[in-house]
């Protein structure tokens, strides 16, 4: 069953699996706008090196993060050949030129092979740095209590988001025995003559009914199963849970926070202070 | 003719990885045909994999399932190989074309009827049931067999009757039926396809007394009226003790023990050896014979036990009354 890495989380011991996941999910974002904003050669140099330092960080094996990378090749391929041939090529410094049409002059050119290079890092910056920092290195639980503990100042303006936690939290918990059930199901209907590798599109839809039904009726048995349960031990909604595992902010989440912060300080110190020295990108 | 057997099989899971699993090592066994053999071991000992290796769910690692001869998991190469070294044998001239495309059909024919000829019953068979009706469902797998509606609709019937429900039930869902019955539905779902070999993973967990020998009631049926060959996979010995014909005992992936079931329960010590219970009666005979009872070895149903004690106090008269039996 664990062979399925659900959400890839990476057991280890580090300084970023510590941390707090409500400081990694803020982190994540701050990140996510320093690789947007990154307009300049150095700040993309300082974005890649941030990167890397996180990566080495976390003690996750370079390996996994690749894989992760692996998922979005297409993406990065496809923005990567849209401006390197959809660059605006006027003042441009034209490398090779494909035609003209509709008034405008279509081909590559200098700035759009830059432009292109540096989306694949921002790209590249971006998955590798969230997986880092989120699937990586926290656990999905870990997540869920994160982020609902960010979120709950939202339950001042009526939004259930204690609940919503709980129904996230039931809902990774039982994927695995989704996937064991499937698993089981299959090898049954399989071992009475289905085929689910051949034949066309219809027939192929047609063999999973045999698995998806049984698969709908085990589940709807199981969350009535677990609502008793839950029942059984007074569950009743959020109000005046308390938690198991409480989370504590550390000094070394505020400091880790402000090391993010400084990132996007450093990069808009560098887009403004390079304004018209390097070329500017995007 | 159903020779089912595996030749020096091994199975890894994830294998060339860091979570490779050695779950099977170099198992060798045959299921003698139109016989009940009970697979037996302590959890995590193999037996369900080495159920799912039988009719070709799991392609083994290394050695080979075969079936009359046949490997079961429909590999052509391995049927290629074969064919040449009959060739070679024989001295015939050989034509390598037309023997890897003989290979191939009679690879792709085996993983067609493989599922049909061995028959597997798996550990709560309840899930499978999808169908409307109960007769639909259980006229799933001969319909993919390529019977007529005709030929369905008997082989319907005939397995109802074997699992000993009565035909009323035809009509109905599947999801209205008990535990036991959902459960007796799916095995029948299984004898529809006439498998030649008959293998069930733990037919009666979970079931009442009842319903236990129900099913095992059913299952012996079946082999009587089909001449088939069953393999029973179950960690209840007492079930192992009534039921089985022969025995083989799994530890540890590999085979430990294996012979007619009285060879087997002669031998308790060395079950409980491998964690495995024995019969609670054979137990209890243990327990006497430490005590200084001279009982005799290989006593694994209650009236064997009750024969052996009822002779220990003739002979030794009435004075034995200080035995608690």
């Amino acid at each position: 069953m664990n062979s399925i890495a659900f959400g890839q989380y990476y057991q280890a011991s580090s300084g970023i699996h510590r941390m707090d996941p409500r400081t990694k999910i803020i982190a994540m974002l701050l990140f996510i706008v320093a690789t947007f904003l990154c307009k300049n050669i150095l700040s993309f140099a300082l974005l890649i090196l941030f990167t890397v330092v996180l990566s080495l960080l976390s003690r996750v094996p370079m390996r996994l993060i690749l894989k992760s990378i692996r998922g979005v090749v297409f993406i990065i391929i496809l923005a990567a050949l849209v401006n390197l041939f959809l660059t605006s090529t006027e003042g441009a410094t034209m490398i090779w030129r494909i035609g003209e049409w509709n008034g405008r002059e279509y081909g590559i050119t200098q700035e759009g092979i830059l432009r292109a290079v540096c989306m694949v890092i921002r790209i590249l910056c971006l998955i590798s740095g969230t997986s880092i920092l989120l699937t990586f290195t926290t656990t999905p639980i870990e997540m869920t209590d994160g982020l609902s503990q960010l979120l709950s100042p939202l339950m001042k303006i009526k939004i259930p988001v204690d609940l919503f936690a709980m129904m996230m939290s039931i809902a990774l918990r039982f994927i695995p025995t989704l996937i064991e059930d499937t698993r089981r199901i299959m090898n049954a209907q399989k071992a009475r003559g289905t085929d689910f590798s051949s034949g066309g599109l219809i027939k192929k839809a047609k063999a999973l009914i045999p698995i998806l039904i049984p698969l709908f009726v085990s589940s709807f048995k199981r969350g009535e199963e677990l609502a008793t349960a839950m029942e059984c031990r007074c569950y009743h909604g959020g109000a005046g849970r308390t938690r198991m595992n409480k989370l504590h902010w550390k000094v070394s989440d505020t400091m880790g926070l402000l090391l993010f912060a400084l990132l996007i300080g450093a990069v808009i110190v560098l887009n403004l202070t390079l304004r018209g020295v390097t070329p500017a990108i995007a | 003719m159903a020779e089912l057997s595996l030749n020096r099989v091994s199975y890894l899971y994830n294998p060339k990885t860091e979570s490779e699993v050695r779950a099977l090592t170099d198992v060798t066994l045959s299921f003698p045909e139109r016989k009940i053999t009970g697979i037996i071991g302590h959890t995590g000992s193999g037996k369900s994999t080495l159920v799912e290796l039988l009719n070709g769910l799991l392609r083994p690692t290394s050695g080979e399932v075969t079936l009359d001869g046949e490997n079961v998991d429909g590999d052509w190469k391995k049927k290629y190989e074969k064919l040449l070294r009959y060739d070679r044998e024989h001295g015939q001239k050989t034509n390598r074309h037309s023997l890897k495309k003989r290979a191939k059909i009679a690879a792709a024919e085996m993983r067609r009827t493989i599922c049909f000829r061995v028959g597997l019953v798996m550990q709560y068979p309840e899930y499978q049931l999808f169908d409307e009706t109960v007769e639909k469902d259980i006229g799933f797998g001969p319909g993919k067999m390529g019977l007529s509606d005709e030929d369905i609709r008997e082989r319907v019937l005939e397995s109802i009757r074997i699992v000993g429900l009565d035909e009323s039930i035809l009509a109905k869902s599947p999801f209205d039926l008990s535990g036991g019955q959902k459960r007796r539905v799916a095995i029948a779902g299984v004898l529809a396809m006439h498998p030649e070999v008959l293998v069930l993973d733990e037919p009666a967990a979970g079931l009442d007394p009842q319903g236990r020998m129900d099913i095992f009631d059913c299952i012996r049926r079946y082999r009587d009226e089909l001449n088939a060959t069953v393999v029973l996979v179950s960690h209840s010995m007492e079930d192992m003790a009534s039921f089985c014909d022969h025995v083989v005992v799994m530890n540890r992936g590999q085979v430990a023990m294996q012979g007619t079931r009285e060879e087997i329960f002669s031998r308790p010590d060395e079950l409980v050896r491998m964690n495995l219970d024995v019969p609670q009666i054979t137990r209890l005979m243990m327990m006497l014979r430490e005590a200084g009872l001279q009982v005799p070895y290989g006593i694994y149903t209650v009236e064997d036990a009750i024969r052996a004690v009822s002779t220990l106090f003739d002979a030794t008269g009435q004075a034995g009354g200080d035995a608690d039996e």
